[in-house]
């Protein structure tokens, strides 16, 4: 049988091939896909994470982990779907209105998506209107705003006044990022959470939703 | 001192009479927005017509007489278009490398889509078939000599001339960012080939515009971002045997050519890749972005401050648009002792300014520098 090691090692290294195949020979000699999922998918993106945290890897590696990590996903998602077996939670992330940036917010979605949540990326330049509508359609647990710019920053004031307005505030949590932006920024626009860096948002979003 | 003196000795590790001043000779990433420069020329009381010298940064060529103003000691000699000509449109391609740039709402620009990002897994094919620009295609050296010639007898100022932007920034508008970095690893053939067809091109370009520039320069610039806010983008080691070689080329190339200095910009935290910097032959290093990891002045002062000239630092992410004008003074009040120590040091903003900065806070850096810049 394949040892969940294996798999790890796979992704840590980068190889979305092996990551693959193992994972679906894992799934042949009969182990279960959420043993796979939180045994190995969520623990090694995490250490991947960390050691990003910690310039052990830049972001290359962390790119091509993810990468491996997604197609073993992808393995695993149509049996935890038919199963039943709900992911951590659901996250909407986008960047906001009049900001074209998205290498940071790329990243925080495919580690919320190795840390078990289901992510809805609206992509760049997103309309409050936008993310009005998705999170109330989608009724997501979490909400994560990026801005690059100086200039756009305020937009994510605007994003969270306009959940206010439409009574959605409360049903979502808020995470906000981007070089610009401070833990200072985020008490002063109301925001849930503050990540300087990818992991850090996707260790945030664990927090905030509660699965450690 | 006149100002080319001025600035020549502090890249030469001397103290001149005071740190020089740059605004706006490299149009990467030391000027001021286009809109931004019609809201500073408004305060300012002036009227004209702006013209855009930097169409993928929309930056402004900063006129003579606002460098005189801001005793400005630097002064580019990239050629420039009126605004008219450009008129800032919603999206255009940088047509010579086929890629596709949008506008955000604060009318800066960035790159969406270039040609090699929607192929999953590029080949030394896909590279060949592409239809590379020539070098005059990229730079008419022509301009660059009117230009060049007609400003060094216009000013006494150190004359920058900001080449075409390097290996990586191409490489990463042409793949994506995500493209650039995972071919690193999964498609090491065509990003090895990608970067050294394009430190090629690079140096056929600036071969046909150093015989026209002549004496007329000062200081050769050019900008490859290497730097996140927290790390490099990509493993020091990994800079070192795959990016540094190719560079040390483009290097070499230009000091067997001129007496002027090169200078690097490079964005964000760029600490761990100085060693290299130094050992490929970067004379100035640039921005020493303030909020980035590891850039603070004094460790940049004492990591590279013997082997290069700095340039830049001053905060454009929190001091100069939401600081006061005491603020800024502040800023500059301190940073500059530590980063002109010895000379070796030109102080600018760390990147072009934005419509978010007061152009009250702008003059209140450039009167601090002035006034705290005296050795």
């Amino acid at each position: 049988m394949v040892n969940l090691s294996e798999i790890k090692e796979a992704i840590t290294q980068g190889k979305p091939d092996d990551a693959k195949d193992l994972t679906q020979r894992a799934l042949r000699g009969g182990r279960e896909a959420d043993q796979v999922l939180n045994e190995a998918l969520i623990p090694v993106m995490n250490e991947v994470g960390e050691k990003f945290g910690r310039n052990e890897i830049f972001f290359p590696e962390m790119l091509v982990a993810a990468m491996a990590m997604k197609d073993a996903l992808a393995v695993l998602k149509p049996i935890l779907v038919s199963k039943g077996i709900k992911g951590t939670g659901k996250a909407v992330l986008g960047t906001v209105q009049g900001d074209l940036h998205d290498i940071g917010k790329n990243l925080v979605g495919m580690l919320f998506e190795g840390a078990g949540l289901e992510v809805i990326d609206l992509g760049i330049d997103t309309p409050k209107e936008e993310f009005v509508k998705v999170i109330r359609e989608n009724g997501p647990q979490l909400l994560g705003l990026s801005a690059l710019l100086t200039t756009t920053m305020p937009r994510m004031r605007e994003v969270i006044s306009a959940l206010e307005q439409e009574g959605l505030r409360e049903q979502v949590k808020v995470i906000i990022g981007g070089a610009p932006v401070t833990q200072e920024y985020a008490d002063e626009i109301g925001a849930d959470g503050y990540a300087p860096d990818a992991p850090s948002a996707a260790k945030k979003a664990r927090d905030l939703l509660g699965v450690g | 001192m006149d100002s080319r003196e001025r600035v020549l000795s502090a890249l030469n590790h001397m103290e001149p009479d005071r740190v020089p001043i740059d605004f706006g000779s490299f149009s990467g990433a030391t000027s001021m927005n286009v809109s931004a420069y019609k809201n500073l020329l408004t305060h300012l009381g002036m009227e004209r017509e702006a013209r855009v010298e930097n169409l993928l940064m929309f930056t402004a060529e900063i006129d003579n007489d606002i460098l005189d103003m801001f005793h400005v000691d630097t002064k580019s000699i990239k050629p420039s278009i009126p605004l008219a000509e450009f008129n800032a449109p919603e999206e255009f391609m940088y047509e010579q490398f086929q890629v596709k740039w949008l506008r955000s709402t604060d009318f800066t620009y960035a790159p969406v889509e270039g040609p090699f990002q929607k192929i999953a897994n590029p080949t030394l094919e896909d590279l060949k078939k592409f239809r590379w620009p020539t070098p005059t295609e990229l730079e008419d050296p022509e301009k660059w000599r009117e230009k060049a010639q007609r400003i060094r007898q216009e000013t006494d100022r150190a004359l920058v001339a900001r080449m075409l932007p390097g290996i990586v920034t191409h490489a990463q508008f042409m793949r994506g960012f995500q493209g650039w970095a995972a071919d690193l690893y999964l498609n090491r053939k065509f990003s090895d080939a990608l970067h050294e067809k394009l430190a090629e091109l690079w140096i056929e370009t600036v071969n046909t515009l150093l015989p026209a520039l002549g004496e007329n320069v000062d200081i050769i610039m050019f900008g490859d971002d290497f730097g996140l806010q927290d790390q490099p983008m990509l493993s020091p080691r990994m800079f070192h045997d795959r990016i540094a070689p190719l560079m040390k080329q483009m290097i070499g190339g230009i000091k067997a050519k001129t007496k002027a200095k090169v200078a690097l910009h490079t964005c964000g935290s760029v600490y761990d890749l100085i060693d290299d910097f130094i050992e490929i032959g970067i004379d100035v290093l640039n921005p020493l972005q303030a909020t980035a990891k590891n850039m603070g002045p004094e460790k940049i002062k004492e990591k590279a401050g013997k082997a290069l000239a700095l340039w830049g630092g001053i905060d454009t992410h929190v001091v100069l648009p939401k600081g006061t004008q005491q603020d800024v003074r502040e800023e500059v009040k301190r940073k500059i002792p530590i980063l002109g120590e010895g000379g070796g040091y030109i102080l600018s903003a760390d990147h072009n300014i934005l419509v978010d900065v007061p152009p009250e806070n702008l003059i209140a850096m450039f009167e601090a520098a002035v006034e705290y810049g005296r050795y």
